[in-house]
């Protein structure tokens, strides 16, 4: 879900009707944008049913309130628009050995199991950051950094993970960034306080993958706050983990409106639900509006 | 990048009723035998290297170490006077057990230097340490509550901001200092004392062995004639207690540890006094005015901190130090939201260490605050494409939290070339 108001840029007629619009985007080709031409919050939303992805909901099937205003949304389909996907991966002295070999397969597995389409970038680091590639549908440049990866130093699990959402920020597509980390931060620089924030203004969606029994916090607060997920799993799990996360967003879909009746400035609570049913919903809790500063 | 596991290394108890062990049996004829061997491993060792005689004494655990150290005590005082009768009485000892301490009290005043033997111990037990011969023993949680039980503290080891286990703290720094404490007529203001202290504090903090640094520092307050670097490396010992590598440690340990460590504030406040100390102390000291300003910030006093880093961002010789200083600065114009004057500083921080990474983060976070996702990208991809590539990179901040351990080199280097000729030998 959007953190913020985007200005969406014109790029698709917009005299197009809201349901038309959806269709379009279900299939638009890459390198199209989501555009209106008006200011619009975008809510990234993965309903469940027992475990389950629900398929087939429309618009109509959602009540969105924004700081408790009922909002009239449109749905906008992702099983075929592209996504971005940055993958952050803990490089420190602590994934050496057995963990680093797991890490490398899951990578590699993400990578084959993206569509041609599909846009990704790979973000090493431990306390300094190093990055594979920018975000490129070339594989074979986004391999190197997982082969030739000598694991060294602290972990900067703040900057890293900010770093990852700026990556993941684009114009183009939906921004999945997940990050892999055995550990806790030890040596950013930036603030959690305040990455966390920009968090609530972004539109990326953050799954934190963390070994079990590292309690890492901020992973925690940063997947809740983007409507991703923090998954505790064991370096052996790391492969079904890596393409479990892939295919549940690709489940998600994507509610679009202008907001009406409420003040714009602030942080603006949100409450998505679907009618009729005791369905499961994984959003945003909100979005900050406005300059902080 | 190091591919040194950084460990971390705190001190602290269970919440346990402590209950003394009781006392082992006293065999005079075996501690005078333990004595002996330390003895002949103190004349043996060249400071610096890790000999033999270093490696004998490495093995002794904690109790061989107790064993010898109320004759170390009776040393101490003979030293300076060898004919002093009145000694045995205090100490509750025969004079046959003296004997040997008294001959070896004379030796060594023949020789024109009665602190000699304990000049010497007190590096031989640095050495262990530094060595690693020395390293803290690792112990599981049974072994550690058990030797809380016994009234003593235990060392709490992390790694990655996440538990690690625990170990017993030698008591080689203990004798160490216990063996300077000794120093004729007055060790307070002694020159190889104070270079002592020095150069195992940089030892401590570059190690990351907070616990131990913290000890050591209390003692050389205690004992040492004021010091402006005590004070500088007791504030950075609080500072790093305030920073994640160690609060993320705390705050994911096991249930029941007692930490020797305040909360963060309380930790902000004693650095703050500590920093300001070693300003008092020697005003020249700029790394002490950097960091004080820097905790001021942190404590919500921005505005006194920036024209303390204006000046030292001038002031310095050491490239590092106006570093930290510009990259403060930035720092306390965003508290107190002077953007457009926190970006120059962060350009200003980036133009010193070309390859740093933390002002390029400072820069995107700022636009992306601001709402200006352009600009935000922009500085970081600009960072990622052309420093990232580097081969080479350098941020002074993935040292800042090892204080004056960045020179522990230079400062061993000082402390050999200080020994007295009758020390060295």
């Amino acid at each position: 879900m959007t953190t913020t108001r985007v200005v969406i840029r014109v790029l698709l007629a917009i005299l197009l009707t809201v349901t038309a619009l959806s269709a379009v985007l279900a299939s638009a080709p890459r390198g199209q944008r989501f555009s209106s031409g008006v200011e619009a919050v975008r809510v990234d939303v993965l309903v469940s049913e027992g475990g389950r992805p629900v398929r087939g909901l429309t618009a109509a099937d959602f009540e969105v309130r924004d700081n408790g205003v009922l909002q009239e949304v449109t749905l906008v389909g992702f099983e075929r628009a592209l996504l971005n996907v940055v993958l952050v991966v803990d490089l420190s002295a602590s994934v050496a050995g057995e963990r680093l070999e797991h890490l490398q397969h899951a990578g590699r597995g993400l990578l084959a199991r993206l569509r041609p389409e599909d846009r990704a970038a790979i973000l090493g680091f431990s306390h300094v950051l190093v990055r594979g590639s920018p975000l490129t549908r070339d594989r074979t440049r986004l391999l190197w950094l997982l082969n030739e990866a000598r694991p060294a130093g602290d972990t900067a699990l703040v900057d890293a993970t900010y770093a990852g959402m700026m990556l993941g920020e684009s114009e183009e597509g939906r921004a999945l960034v997940m990050v892999f980390s055995d550990g806790l931060d030890v040596a950013s620089w930036l603030p959690a306080p305040r990455v966390l924030e920009v968090a609530r203004r972004s539109e990326v969606v953050v799954y934190g993958i963390s070994m079990k029994g590292s309690r890492p916090t901020f992973l925690e607060q940063m997947s809740a706050q983007t409507g991703g997920r923090l998954l505790d799993v064991d370096s052996r799990r790391l492969s079904d983990t890596f393409l479990a996360v892939l295919d549940e967003f690709r489940e998600r879909c994507l509610l679009s409106y202008s907001p009406r009746a409420v003040p714009g400035g602030g942080w603006h609570a949100l409450d998505v639900r679907v009618k009729g049913r005791q369905a499961t919903v994984r959003a945003r809790p909100g979005y900050l509006a406005g300059n902080p500063r | 990048m190091s591919c040194v596991r950084r460990l971390v290394l705190l001190t602290g108890t269970f919440a346990l009723a402590a209950t003394p062990l009781p006392a082992g049996p006293d065999d005079a004829r075996e501690k005078l035998s333990a004595l002996g061997r330390w003895l002949a491993a103190v004349e043996e060792h060249v400071p610096g290297q890790r000999d033999a005689a270093l490696e004998r004494i490495a093995r002794w655990k904690n109790r061989d170490l107790d064993a010898i150290a109320s004759y170390l005590s009776i040393l101490a005082e003979l030293l300076p006077e060898p004919a002093n009768t009145r000694i045995g009485a205090r100490y509750g000892v025969a004079e046959a057990e003296i004997a040997p301490l008294r001959e070896i009290a004379r030796s060594d005043a023949a020789r024109g230097d009665v602190n000699r033997m304990m000049k010497r111990g007190a590096l031989l037990h640095a050495d262990i340490m530094m060595s690693g011969a020395g390293a803290a023993e690792r112990i599981g949680e049974r072994a550690a509550r058990r030797e809380v039980r016994g009234g003593g503290r235990i060392a709490v080891l992390g790694l990655d901001g996440q538990h690690e286990g625990f170990a017993l703290i030698p008591h080689h720094w203990q004798i160490a200092r216990r063996l300077l404490d000794a120093v004729h007529p007055d060790p307070s203001s002694d020159a190889f004392v104070r270079l002592w202290y020095a150069a195992t504090t940089a030892f401590m903090l570059r190690r990351g062995l907070w616990g131990d640094a913290e000890r050591q520092l209390r003692h050389a307050r205690e004992r040492l004639t004021p010091d402006a670097g005590v004070h500088l490396d007791s504030g950075c010992v609080y500072e790093a207690y305030a920073m994640p590598r160690v609060q993320s440690m705390i705050a994911a340990g096991p249930p029941g540890v007692r930490y020797d460590v305040q909360p963060l504030e309380a930790n902000l406040r004693l650095a703050e006094m500590h920093f300001t100390q070693a300003t008092v102390l020697d005003p020249t000291l700029v790394e002490a005015r950097v960091r004080l300003a820097r905790v001021r910030t942190l404590i919500g006093r921005a505005a006194e901190a920036v024209p303390e880093l204006e000046r030292a961002s001038v002031a310095s010789s050491d490239a590092l130090v106006r570093y930290y200083a510009v990259l403060f600065l930035g720092q306390a114009h965003e508290a107190l939201g002077h953007d457009e004057e926190a970006r120059a500083a962060y350009q200003r921080a980036a133009a010193l260490y070309p390859t740093s990474q933390s002002p390029h983060l400072s820069l995107s976070l700022l636009a992306r605050e601001a709402d200006d996702r352009g600009a935000a990208q922009f500085a970081l991809r600009h960072f990622l494409d052309t420093v990232s590539a580097q081969p080479v990179r350098f941020d002074p901040w993935w040292v800042y939290h090892l204080g004056r351990g960045r020179t522990l080199p230079q400062l061993l280097a000082r402390l050999w070339t200080a020994l007295p000729p009758t020390v060295r030998q």
